[in-house]
C-alpha cells in the first residue's frame, strides 16, 4: 500500500530542479513545443528554398527577390508535440522496501510527467498489472499535471504481472518515447524492447530496486516467499550465499544493460534510497 | 586388519540420522520478498557448479559422515596383528597383587601395562585358541576357562582391578600344571612382576619392570622406654638409584617427628625415633616423597598395646633381652634370678613369664611363657646339640621383613617342635632341618621357645634382633580379644568375642560393618590403615593393616633376569599388535578441526 505521503511538499520543491534530458526526434505528429525534423510554421527560421508553384506565397522572402531577382520562400522549423508513454509496473513486487519501491516509482513517473508537460509534450500513463495494461487518457499542458498525480495516487500495487505480455498489449501508432518503470524481474525485457523499437519508440528503462534487494541481510534460516507467485525458497544465512547473490545480482544488471544497449534504450538504475532528481541529468 | 568389537557397527545408524538432520536443517522463518527471481537465478548458477564445487558446498555433511565412520572404526578397535606361536590352549595369568600397583611411568601402573599386553597378546592368538584367564594375588581365581570368545576375555581383563594383597602367580601356575595333565597343549602367558618357575607348565613371561624410584616402610614397631615412646621403622630402597627422603612419624595422625635419611640402592635401614612424648593409640611412619608405589610409603603400629602388658623375666643377666622387652612393653620388666620365687610372683598375675636359661619346676597356671635356652621336655624335645651353626629366620608373621636372613650361633639345641606350634627359626644339620625357635598356642596359653643363648649368637648385634623380639613379646604379652593386632592387606582377622550383642568393625575409610556372630573371620582388610573393633558399647580395640613389604620389594622381571633363570621372556614394550585406534583418534581430531574451520568459513 502506497502511503499518502508520496507527493509531499519536498517532492514538489525537488521538481523545480528536475531537468532530465529526454531526447526525442520527431518528424510527425501534432504541433507542439518540441523541435522536429519537419519544416513547418513556427517562428524559428530554418532555411531558404526556391519557390515552386503551390507554395504559400506569404512565405516568399521579398528581400531576397529584390537582391537576386528570384523567388525564394523561407522555411521554418516545425515544432511537434512529443508523445511520452510511461509504463508503470504496478505488480505486488513493487510494493516493497524501505523506502518503498512503489513510492519511488510513482515519484519518478510524476516527475517525468511534469517535465514532459513542461516541454509542451504529451504524456500517457500506462499502469501494468495482472498481465494487463491500463492506459489513462493522455495529458498535455501543465494544468494536466494534477490529474497525473491524482491518477498515480490511486494506483494500487498488487498481483503478479508479466512485463512483456502486458506492454505488448499496447498498440502504439505514433513515434514517441516509452519509459518503463519497473523492478525488471523478467527474462523478457529483450522482447519488450524489440517490440517498442519496432513501434518506433525511443526507450528509457528506469530500474527501481530497494537497498534490501541489492544487498540482502538476514540471519538464520529463512523461508523466502515470493510476493507475487507465493512460491517458497529456503535459504540459510552464510557468507557464501551473500557472495553468490551479489554475483547473480551483478550479472542480472549487466545483462539488462547489454539488452538496453542492443536496442538503443537508455538504462538507469534508480535505487529507492537515491534522489530521483539525479536521474537523466 | 581385524577388529576387536563389532557392536560399534550399530552406530552407523547415525549416518542416515545426520543426512535427515541435514535435510530438515533448522526451522526456517517465513519472510516475504518482492521476488525470488534473483534467488532462483543464484541457485541455478549453484547447480551448474562442477561436481567438486557441489561437493564443496556439502563439505560439512561429507566431513560429518567421515567423522562418524572414523569414530565407528576407532570404537571397533582395529588392529594389525603379528604372528603367535600358540596353538591349542593358553592360560593367561595376570598378577594383580599389591606390587602391580607400582607405576611404570607417570600414567600407568604395572597392572595397566599387564592388561594392555594381555589384550594385545590375545589379539595375536589364532582363532579357535582356547583361553583360560586366571587372576592371581594371595590366591588364584579363574575368571573364565577354556573359552574361544576373545571379546569376553578382553572385557574381563579390562575389569581386573588392583589389590593390596601380597602374592604372586604361584597359585595360578600350580593350577595350570594340573590343567596341563588333561590338556598337554596348554601354555602359560604370565603377566607378573615376580618370577615364579613356570618352566614345568611351559610358558612365557611378559616382563614388567620399571626404573621409577621406590622405597617402602617395611615395618614399624614401638615401645615405651622410661615413659617416652620409642619407635623403630625398617625402610628399604628398592630403586637402582640413591633415595633421599624425610621420614615422618605420626601419632594419631599428628606429626610427631621428622628424620631425613638417604638410602643407597637396595639398602635396608632401621630408623629409630626416640624420646617421643606421645600417649595415643596409633603411630605411623611415612616416607614423605612421592615414588612409584604409594601403598608402601606408610606403615602403622599400635602404641597402646605396648603399655599394658605385665612381664616377669627370670634371667641371670641378659641386658639385650631386658632392653628388647622394655622396648616392647614400654617399661623395664620385673626381673628375678630365682625361679623358686615363681609361686610368689605368680600371685601378682603376669601376662608373660620369660625363662632365660632358668628352668622352673612347674609352669605358672596363667599367662604366656617364653623359654630361652631352656629344655622343657613336657612341651618339646631337643634332638641334638649343635655347634657353630647358622640359624635362618623363616617367613612367618612374626618375622616381618627379616625373613630369609640368618645369624651365627656357637651352640644351639636342635628341637623338634610340637604340632600346635610354628617354627620361625631353623637350623640345618646333615640334611635335616630342625627348629631353633617356635611359637604356638596350647591349653589356652601361648608358648614360645628359643633353643640357644642369645649371648652365644650374633643375633643381638643385628638389626633383626629388635624386630624379632618386638614381634614375639608383643604376641606373647597380648591378651586382647583379637589374637593379633597387626596384619597385612588381605589377611583374615580371626575374632573370638564373648559379647552376645555382636561386634562391629570400622575400616580406615570410616565404613562400619556390624556382625551378629561372636566368632568372626574378618576378611575386608584390603585397605592399609587402622581398623577399630567394637565389642558391645564400651569395649574398643584396634588393629592395624599394613602393606606387605614383600610386595614393596617386587622390582619386576627384566630380560637379563629372565635370561639368567632361563625362562621364556617377552618385553611388553615390543608390541606384536599394531593398534590402529591411536591413528584413528588423531585422524578424528584433525577431521573435527577441519570441520570447524569449514564451518567458520561458511
Amino acid at each position: 500500500m502506497v502511503s499518502d505521503e508520496t507527493f509531499t511538499p519536498e517532492f514538489y520543491n525537488k521538481l523545480k530542479t528536475f531537468k532530465p534530458m529526454l531526447k526525442l526526434r520527431l518528424a510527425a505528429g501534432a504541433n507542439g513545443g518540441r523541435k522536429s525534423n519537419a519544416k513547418g510554421s513556427s517562428v524559428e527560421f530554418s532555411d531558404f528554398r526556391e519557390y515552386i508553384p503551390g507554395d504559400d506565397i506569404r512565405r516568399i522572402d521579398w528581400n531576397a527577390y529584390a537582391r537576386f531577382d528570384r523567388l525564394f520562400v523561407k522555411l521554418f522549423m516545425e515544432e511537434k508535440e512529443g508523445i511520452f508513454q510511461i509504463y508503470l509496473d504496478a505488480s505486488a513486487s513493487m510494493d516493497f522496501g524501505t523506502p518503498s519501491k512503489a513510492v519511488h516509482a510513482k515519484r519518478l513517473a510524476a516527475a517525468l510527467s511534469y517535465c514532459i508537460l513542461d516541454s509542451s509534450d504529451r504524456v500517457i500513463l500506462n499502469v501494468l498489472k495482472n498481465d494487463h495494461i491500463e492506459t489513462f487518457p493522455s495529458t498535455a499542458g501543465k494544468q494536466g499535471f494534477s490529474r497525473i498525480t491524482d491518477t498515480l495516487s490511486s494506483v494500487r500495487f498488487e498481483g503478479a504481472n508479466d512485463l512483456c505480455s502486458s506492454i505488448m498489449r499496447k498498440d502504439l501508432k505514433a513515434r514517441g518515447m516509452s519509459v518503463i518503470i519497473s523492478d525488471l524481474y523478467t527474462h523478457d525485457l529483450e522482447a519488450v524492447l524489440k517490440y517498442l523499437t519496432f513501434k518506433k519508440q525511443e526507450i528509457m528503462v528506469l530500474h527501481v530496486l530497494s537497498p534490501e534487494e541489492i544487498s540482502p541481510e538476514f540471519h538464520d534460516t529463512l523461508n523466502l516467499i515470493d510476493s507475487e507467485s507465493s512460491s517458497e525458497l529456503k535459504v540459510t544465512a552464510a557468507n557464501s550465499l551473500y557472495r553468490d547473490y551479489k554475483r547473480t545480482y551483478e550479472n542480472h544488471i549487466r545483462s539488462l544493460k547489454a539488452v538496453c544497449k542492443k536496442y538503443g534504450a537508455r538504462y538507469v538504475l534508480t535505487p529507492t534510497d537515491s534522489d530521483f532528481t539525479r536521474i537523466c541529468s | 586388519m581385524k577388529f576387536m568389537y563389532l557392536w560399534p557397527l550399530a552406530l552407523l545408524i547415525l549416518i542416515p540420522v545426520i543426512i535427515i538432520m541435514y535435510l530438515m536443517k533448522q526451522k526456517a522463518t517465513d519472510t516475504k520478498v518482492p521476488s525470488l527471481f534473483l534467488w532462483k537465478e543464484m541457485y541455478l548458477n549453484r547447480e551448474s557448479d562442477t561436481p567438486w564445487e557441489k561437493l564443496k558446498k556439502n563439505l560439512l555433511l561429507m566431513l560429518q559422515i567421515i567423522t562418524v565412520l572414523a569414530l565407528v572404526l576407532a570404537l571397533m578397535g582395529p588392529y594389525i596383528k603379528g604372528r603367535s606361536e600358540v596353538t591349542g590352549s593358553v592360560a593367561v595369568l595376570i598378577d594383580n597383587s599389591g606390587s602391580m600397583s607400582t607405576r611404570v611411568n607417570a600414567r600407568e601402573t604395572r597392572l595397566d601395562k599387564a592388561k594392555d599386553a594381555a589384550v594385545n597378546f590375545l589379539q595375536t592368538l589364532p582363532s579357535g585358541t582356547r583361553i583360560t584367564l586366571i587372576v592371581c594375588n594371595d590366591s588364584a581365581n579363574t575368571l573364565v576357562s577354556n573359552t574361544m570368545d576373545k571379546t569376553s576375555v578382553v572385557s574381563l581383563i579390562k575389569d581386573i582391578r588392583p589389590t593390596t594383597y601380597a602374592g604372586d602367580i604361584s597359585g595360578g601356575v600350580k593350577l595350570c600344571e594340573t590343567m596341563k595333565v588333561s590338556d598337554p597343549t596348554l601354555t602359560i602367558a604370565a603377566f607378573t612382576d615376580t618370577y615364579v618357575p613356570i618352566e614345568n607348565a611351559g610358558g612365557t613371561f611378559f616382563g614388567l619392570s620399571g626404573d621409577l624410584p621406590n622405597a617402602g616402610v617395611n615395618y614399624v614397631n614401638c615401645g615405651y622406654v622410661n615413659g617416652s615412646l620409642m619407635v623403630l621403622a625398617s625402610i628399604s630402597n628398592h630403586s637402582k638409584t640413591e633415595f633421599e627422603t624425610d621420614l615422618n612419624l605420626y601419632g594419631d595422625n599428628e606429626l610427631l617427628a621428622i628424620q631425613s635419611i638417604t638410602l643407597s640402592p637396595g639398602e635396608t635401614r632401621v630408623v629409630y625415633f626416640e624420646n617421643i612424648e606421645f600417649d595415643g593409640s596409633v603411630v605411623a611412619v611415612e616416607i614423605n616423597r612421592e615414588d612409584a608405589l604409594d601403598f608402601d610409603n606408610r606403615a602403622y603400629s599400635l602404641s597402646e598395646n605396648a603399655k599394658s602388658a605385665k612381664v616377669l623375666l627370670f634371667t641371670m643377666q641378659n641386658l639385650y633381652l631386658e632392653k628388647a622387652v622394655a622396648l616392647s612393653i614400654g617399661e623395664p620388666p620385673r626381673k628375678s634370678n630365682d625361679v623358686e620365687m615363681l609361686e610368689t610372683f605368680e600371685k601378682e598375675g603376669f601376662d608373660l613369664y620369660i625363662f632365660d636359661g632358668l628352668v622352673p619346676e612347674k609352669l605358672p597356671e596363667t599367662g604366656n611363657i617364653f623359654f630361652i635356652n631352656v629344655p622343657y621336655d613336657d612341651l618339646f624335645t631337643v634332638a641334638k646339640e649343635l655347634d657353630g651353626k647358622y640359624v635362618k629366620i623363616e617367613d612367618t608373621r612374626f618375622t616381618p621383613s627379616i625373613a630369609g636372613s640368618s645369624f651365627g650361633v656357637s651352640k644351639v639345641n636342635a628341637m623338634e617342635y610340637p604340632i600346635w606350634a610354628k617354627s620361625f627359626l631353623s637350623v640345618e644339620d646333615e640334611g635335616h632341618t630342625f627348629t631353633a625357635g617356635f611359637i604356638g598356642e596350647t591349653g589356652g596359653r601361648k608358648i614360645c621357645a628359643l633353643s640357644f643363648d642369645i649371648h652365644s649368637s650374633d643375633l643381638a648385634l643385628r638389626m633383626e634382633f629388635p624386630i624379632l623380639f618386638y614381634s614375639l613379646i608383643n604376641e606373647l604379652a597380648d591378651t586382647s580379644v583379637l589374637a593379633e593386632n597387626a596384619f597385612y592387606c588381605g589377611n583374615t582377622v580371626r575374632i573370638a568375642s564373648v559379647s552376645d550383642s555382636g561386634v562391629s568393625i570400622t575400616s580406615p575409610d570410616g565404613r562400619k560393618k556390624s556382625y551378629s556372630s561372636s566368632m568372626l573371620n574378618y576378611k575386608d582388610t584390603d585397605m592399609p590403615g587402622v581398623y577399630v573393633f567394637n565389642e558391645g558399647v564400651e569395649s574398643e580395640e584396634r588393629f592395624v593393616v599394613n602393606f606387605a613389604s614383600t610386595e614393596s620389594g617386587a622390582t619386576g622381571i627384566s630380560s637379563e633376569y629372565a635370561e639368567s633363570v632361563g625362562t621364556s621372556y617377552v618385553d611388553v614394550s615390543e608390541n606384536s599388535v599394531l593398534d590402529l585406534r591411536f591413528f584413528l583418534i588423531i585422524f578424528l581430531c584433525l577431521l573435527l578441526a577441519f570441520e570447524w574451520i569449514v564451518f567458520l568459513r561458511k
